[in-house]
């Protein structure tokens, strides 16, 4: 990181601003470092040149001393980890997937999270409803209403669920 | 009056026009130039005269704002609300 | 004070420079340095698994250095961080288990049985009317509608809570609701309880035996105090919080009459967190314990308008309901030590999920979030929203959480209504900025409609969001008391995440 950014440059009035080589880091990552800062910082990015960009950091509290190379150097440190973070979740893509399909179904059982995800929003194309959250109880079990409940346990994916609904923390 | 300007590569346009929408109270805003292919967004600020805010006030929570809304939009986050 | 340290300068990543490199065999992870913890780090895998490695491990980490065999590795390995020892069948089994509420429909279903209110509170001008205003009454039709389409849920159980305003004021339909929906249920067979939510001032002895009579659960809210109380909650011609003082007593009372376990079964009460209250965090806590309350939920402040959101004011919220929270918390921890069974709720809620490896699916905190998919709520005149903070910003004049009326809907339609669909996505914490990088995502959640009111948008921004930086607080406090690994405090926290259902509030369901 050293060798790609420029030292902090006060511009006064609490605002700092350094460079950064735009062609070493995912943007994913610079936008993760800079959302980081939102809450303490106002965050102001621009273009110098194909490369590089220009980061302006301006502390929210007027109060409060801002340490222009403390700010500096945290935010390098997020670009940086978040840098590192991705990389190692683009490894793990895979094994999460699996998982998550196994979990909450896929091709091999009921849809799950990811076609909830996918579904295309609009009256016309109203959502396929994969996890039958939007069918009626008699829809979903399709039975006598007096064993109603019976065929909800039974119906209930054989990994995911007892019938009950988790019952909420009592003391 | 006060401008900011947001590189195209950088701020996507709508997230500009959505921070735009969400302080419309606080300021007058005009976009400048308005060519597609234009590398900037150039916005113009002017505060309401019985504002509370001051211009760069207004201009530094509207630039987070835009800057937010376009990460938030580049994860997959479209859907209006 | 319990002043909470600021993050420590540990910056690994900028130390290690060029040498920065992804260890091969890890799993995903996300890292935190704790404020309080020694100077550790805590990371935490999607899995929920959690661990704290050394300053120096981190380091070692973030170069790449993770071999076999060595004592990190081990450590990590233990706790689910290795890929390759990582099975694909016992993630999927935990996952599944852990979000089972997706298998169902809405299980909570709140009833606005009136916008009357015979008190009148700071917080509260926008969804409450005098009490002349019977036209915000819900009609005994309107009920059963509501009933009907409760009933259509494809949850096996369901909740009915009577809210208002104040439901005691439209007891009688509330009674008529109440017999029709255990009729009803017959057919259905459903696990099927109530509760009212009431500040207790129009109680009586008849509408007691009536409600305990029918297996209602009974909650109130307790502000603090009773300077505290009464100064937030004005009850003309009364005072508010020794009414709701004096029927707590009673109905307690009347749970061990029946011979329920005291501990157990309990009014329940609410505290509504305002500026006000982050001065008391003691106090708060000694009036629950004088009132027989063995759970106290420290909720939030409540999101204030966004004209008024200046930075400064942000700052002030956050670090203040902290240091209330850690404050009050401390507090009831000491109390443990000496053998007084109580806890908090907030921390119970993510201790569940962070030590048990189980969700408790409440509704405000899980991924996604309950709004629409977990619970509904119904106005006094039938029109249908994704939760009762959708039903407030409706009263103050926004639709945007209305998703349909009993009188006209079908359940199918309300649940896929573009609008319940952009609440789901907007509540996948995996799949929002920062969220998706957050040590805490695994445990954590939170309500679109709090972003919406506080931010303007249902996603929202959480590096700006107050109830983030709650829940973030909540569990740096908790994953440092974890660190300490005090064996009091830590079997205490551990106590608190023990689920028991109450059992005798559950109506009887068989189809008879
Ligand atoms: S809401 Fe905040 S604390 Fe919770 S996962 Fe997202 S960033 Fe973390």
């Amino acid at each position: 990181m050293s060798e790609s950014t420029d030292l902090a440059v006060s511009l006064g009035a609490g605002t700092i601003s350094f460079e950064i080589d735009g062609s070493l880091y995912p943007q994913d990552a610079l936008y993760g470092a800079a959302y980081v800062f939102l809450d303490r910082c106002y965050v102001l990015l621009d273009r110098v040149s194909d490369n590089r960009v220009r980061v302006l950091l301006r502390g929210k509290t007027k109060d409060a001393a801002l340490d222009g190379d403390a700010l500096a150097g945290e935010f390098q440190n997020e670009l940086l980890g978040q840098t590192w973070r991705r990389k190692i979740a683009e490894d793990n893509r895979s094994l999460i997937e699996a998982i998550t399909a196994r979990a909450l179904g896929g091709a091999a059982g009921p849809p799950g999270l990811d076609d909830l995800l996918e579904m295309d929003v609009g009256s016309e194309t109203a959502f396929d409803d994969p996890l039958g959250i939007a069918m009626s109880w008699e829809e979903k079990y399709a039975k006598g209403k007096s064993d109603a409940a019976k065929t909800a346990k039974d119906a209930a994916p054989a990994d995911a669920a007892p019938a009950e609904d988790p019952p909420e923390v009592t003391p | 009056m006060i401008e900011v300007r947001f590189h195209s590569s950088l701020y996507d346009a709508e997230a500009v026009t959505e921070a735009i929408d969400v302080y419309a109270d606080f300021a007058r805003f005009e976009r400048v130039g308005g060519d597609a292919a234009a590398p900037y967004i150039h916005v113009r600020i002017e505060a309401s005269a019985d504002g509370e805010i001051s211009e760069e006030d207004v201009r530094a929570e509207f630039a987070n704002y835009a800057l937010g809304r376009t990460i938030e939009r580049r994860d997959g986050r479209e859907v209006a609300s | 004070m319990n002043v909470q340290n600021p993050l420590p300068a540990f910056r690994p990543f900028v130390a290690a420079g060029a040498a920065a490199q992804k260890p091969l065999d890890l799993v995903e992870v996300r890292y935190r340095p704790l404020p309080n913890a020694g100077g550790d780090v805590l990371l935490t895998n999607p899995f929920g698994d959690w661990v704290f490695v050394t300053q120096g491990e981190m380091s070692a980490l973030v170069r790449g250095q993770l071999d076999d065999g060595t004592p990190l590795h081990q450590k990590l390995a233990a706790k689910n961080f290795i890929r390759s020892k990582i099975s694909v069948e016992t993630e999927a089994k935990r996952l599944a288990r852990k979000k089972r509420f997706l298998a169902y429909g809405p299980n909570l279903h709140i009833c606005v049985v009136t916008l009357r209110c015979n008190e009148t509170c700071v917080y509260c001008h926008a969804s409450r009317a005098d009490m002349d205003q019977v036209q915000t009454d819900m009609s005994p039709e309107i009920g059963e509608k509501v009933v009907d389409f409760m009933l259509q849920s494809t949850s096996p159980g369901v909740t009915l809570e009577f809210q208002g305003g104040e439901p005691l004021a439209n007891f009688p339909v509330m009674k008529h609701i109440i017999e029709y929906a255990v009729q009803k249920n017959r057919a259905y067979g459903k696990q099927l309880d109530f509760t009212l939510v009431s500040n207790l001032g129009l109680m009586t002895e008849d509408k007691l035996s009536y409600l305990v009579d029918h297996k209602v659960q009974i909650c109130t809210s307790i502000d603090g105090p009773e300077a505290l109380h009464t100064k937030q909650r004005v009850l003309v011609g009364g005072n508010s919080h020794r009414e709701a003082a004096r029927w707590i007593e009673r109905i307690n009372k009347k749970y061990i009459e029946l011979g329920l376990d005291p501990t157990l079964y309990h009014v329940e009460a609410l505290l509504t967190t305002t500026r006000e209250a982050l001065k008391y965090p003691r106090e708060i806590v000694d009036t629950y314990r004088n009132l027989g309350c063995r759970a106290i939920f420290l909720r939030p402040v409540d999101p204030f308008g966004f004209a008024k959101k200046t930075a400064g004011r942000i700052e002030y919220d956050r670090r203040e309901y902290h240091d209330f929270y850690r404050t009050a918390v401390d507090h009831i921890l000491s109390l443990n030590a000496k053998g007084e069974e109580i806890l908090e709720r907030y921390a119970a809620i993510f201790l569940t999920k962070i030590l048990m490896d189980e969700d408790s699916n409440f509704l405000d905190i899980r991924s996604p979030s309950g709004s629409a998919i977990g619970a509904l709520a119904y106005n006094y005149d039938g029109s249908i929203f994704s939760s009762d903070e959708g039903r407030m910003i409706h009263e103050m004049g926004d639709d945007f959480f209305k998703i349909g009326d009993v009188r006209t809907s079908k359940y199918r339609d309300v649940m896929k209504h573009e609008t319940v669909r952009a609440l789901v996505l907007a509540s996948i914490r995996e799949t929002q900025p920062d969220c998706n990088v957050c040590t805490y995502a695994p445990y954590c959640g939170i309500q679109p409609e709090h972003s919406y009111r506080s931010q303007g948008s249902i996603f929202g921004q959480m590096r700006q969001s107050t109830l983030c930086s709650v829940h973030k607080g909540i569990q740096d406090f908790l994953f440092e008391k974890l660190h300490t690994g005090d064996a009091s405090t830590v079997d205490t926290l551990k106590r608190w995440t023990t689920i028991r259902e109450r059992s005798h509030f559950i109506q009887s369901s068989a189809a008879s």
